[in-house]
């Protein structure tokens, strides 16, 4: 199954599939152009003669972005888009991790070169294993986990999520979807899915809130996309009203506060939705019931997903949920428990059965940009015999933003250990950046409902 | 008024006290703390020890070398915000 062909094969050709400044195509248009693109590709002499390779696309967001991505798509390569605010260093260590088979360098479906590319150690995954998945896409989270493992997607969970998150979105094709968003992160549950439903996507300039609300009124909008970012700069705009005649307004990338849901509700009269977007599962939860009364909470699950919170962590499962993470190799099944995904976010419930995030379930603390795991200095502490337990924890730096503090309960509360011993150790076994600044002998410590220490 | 003096001497404590537990005997007042071994995150240490002990904010613009170089350089850092206050 190709997902690229079973778009086409649904699309009505003479009906508008991307409208953007420089570029109108038609789903025929579209279909041609990327066909015209996939066999120059395919032609040339950098293309990689192999099943399945993986390409990484270095392209600007633009509609010939996603004729680029359809005719690597096509040729059943797998995808793996390259963010353009990665430095050398970190696309040198993306095309390592997925042994990147070629790159394609691209200014528009017209302009582009293809680079070949080779490793000097074979990939740490089973080639054969990751082919037989039928991949599409390698996808990097931007985890807080320090090393990104790599999410592996292939056509037929593309499928599945477009499918279970149409339940709530209901994009068809009479929707025009304004599109804001950087396509090498947000393509998949979004774009593909609009192709697959027959919609019309509008590309407006991510940074030009005037030409986003003239092309919402002159290609007549209907769905938009887009980051509390893009809402507070649209609030501003003096015709922000027209807004208002949006079906849905979806707001993703980051939390949304409430001012911004305010602000944006004042000006338009349109309630924002939140939604719940993540690499490994689609879009499993989204704000449809309570945008007006409720606008900080991600909302309640698709009717195909199933959530519950585990000692505080919020727990996904359904259709869609990744293949693969490819470094190290950890197939779909090996990482659910009875089918359920942790996401690694801690969420509560309220009696309406909406959902809010509330933070991470393992705090890194990040000082200035050096991860540094509590886990890794608590256990150092409890090294010390005068130490029964300790939770180590963020406190504000003016210039690095976090250094670790430690609170800590001695074995004996009337003889604590000496500050200046327990320092020594931390400074013997951690690096500099991870000995914690102040030591606070506590009785108690924050526990989550399972007796975990509580990290948020 | 803070509870600790400032002076040289002080600084010089707080600095052996915390990033720097192997400060020999009698270093003085203007003896380097960069050669005995002071780095950029033992400054950003320093910066949070201040606050706490002397009461003194660091200004980012005030973490340069020499308002960390030697006790006595320390304390000046810090009179100046108690003199300014």
């Amino acid at each position: 199954m190709n997902i690229v062909d079973l778009i086409f094969s649904r699309s009505t050709a003479a009906h508008p599939a991307i409208i953007s400044t420089e570029l109108q195509l038609s789903y025929g248009e579209l279909e041609t152009r990327m066909k015209t693109c996939a066999q120059r590709m395919s032609a040339d002499s950098a293309w990689p003669r192999k099943e399945r390779p993986r390409i990484g696309l270095n392209a600007p967001s633009s509609a010939d972005y996603i004729v680029l991505a359809l005719s690597i798509l096509q040729q059943n390569a797998c995808f793996v888009p390259i963010p353009n605010e990665l430095t050398t260093a970190e696309r040198a260590q993306l095309a390592r991790s997925t042994a990147l088979d070629a790159i394609v360098h691209a200014q528009n479906a017209e302009e582009w070169r293809i680079e070949a590319v080779t490793h000097d150690s074979p990939p740490a995954f089973d080639e054969a294993v990751l082919s037989a998945l039928n991949p599409a896409f390698i996808r990097f989270s931007s985890g807080t986990t320090g090393a990104s493992k790599g999410i592996v997607i292939s056509h037929e969970t593309l499928l599945a999520r477009i499918t279970a998150a149409n339940e709530g979105l209901r994009i068809g094709s009479q929707d025009r979807v304004l599109w804001v968003l950087p396509m090498a992160h947000h393509f998949a549950v979004s774009i593909v899915l609009y192709l697959y439903h027959g919609a019309t996507t509008i590309l407006a300039p991510a940074s030009d809130p005037k030409v986003m609300i003239e092309m919402m009124r002159s290609h007549g909008a209907t769905v938009m996309y887009g980051s509390p970012y893009h809402y507070t700069m649209l609030s501003g705009q003096p015709d922000a009203a027209s807004l208002g005649s949006l079906r849905l307004a979806v707001s993703t990338a980051f939390a949304l506060t409430n001012e911004v849901a305010e602000l944006f509700a004042s000006k338009t009269g349109l309630h924002l939705t939140q939604g719940m977007g993540i690499i490994e599962a689609g879009l499993p939860i989204l704000n449809l019931q309570h945008s007006k009364d409720k606008p900080t909470s991600i909302g309640q699950p698709l009717p195909a997903f199933e959530v519950k919170l585990d000692d505080g962590e919020l727990m996904l499962r359904g259709p869609g949920i990744f293949d693969a993470y490819l470094t190290p190799w950890q197939p779909r099944e090996a990482v659910l428990r009875d089918g359920w995904f942790a996401t690694g976010d801690v969420a509560e419930v309220d009696t309406d059965g909406c959902y809010y995030l509330r933070g991470r379930v393992r705090s890194v603390i990040n000082v200035g940009g050096l991860k540094c795991f509590p886990e890794e200095v608590e256990a150092v502490l409890c090294s010390h015999p005068g130490v029964k337990a300790a939770r180590v924890s963020a406190r504000a730096h003016p210039a690095l933003g976090a250094m670790p503090t430690a609170d800590i309960i001695p074995q004996d509360a009337s003889a604590p250990p000496a500050v200046i011993e327990l320092r020594k150790l931390c400074q013997e076994r951690l690096s500099a950046y991870k000995v914690p600044l102040f030591y606070t002998f506590v009785t108690e410590l924050p526990l989550t409902a399972s007796g975990k220490l509580r990290r948020y | 008024m803070p509870a600790i003096a400032i002076s040289p001497g002080t600084m010089i404590e707080l600095v052996r006290e915390t990033v720097l537990p192997d400060l020999p005997a009698g270093f003085s007042a203007e003896a380097d703390f960069f050669e005995a071994g002071l780095d950029s995150m033992g400054v950003m240490q320093l910066v949070m020890y201040l606050e706490e002990r002397f009461g003194k904010k660091v200004d980012p613009t005030e973490l340069s070398r020499a308002n960390f170089r030697s006790g006595l350089a320390m304390a000046a850092l810090v009179m100046g915000q108690v003199a300014g206050a």
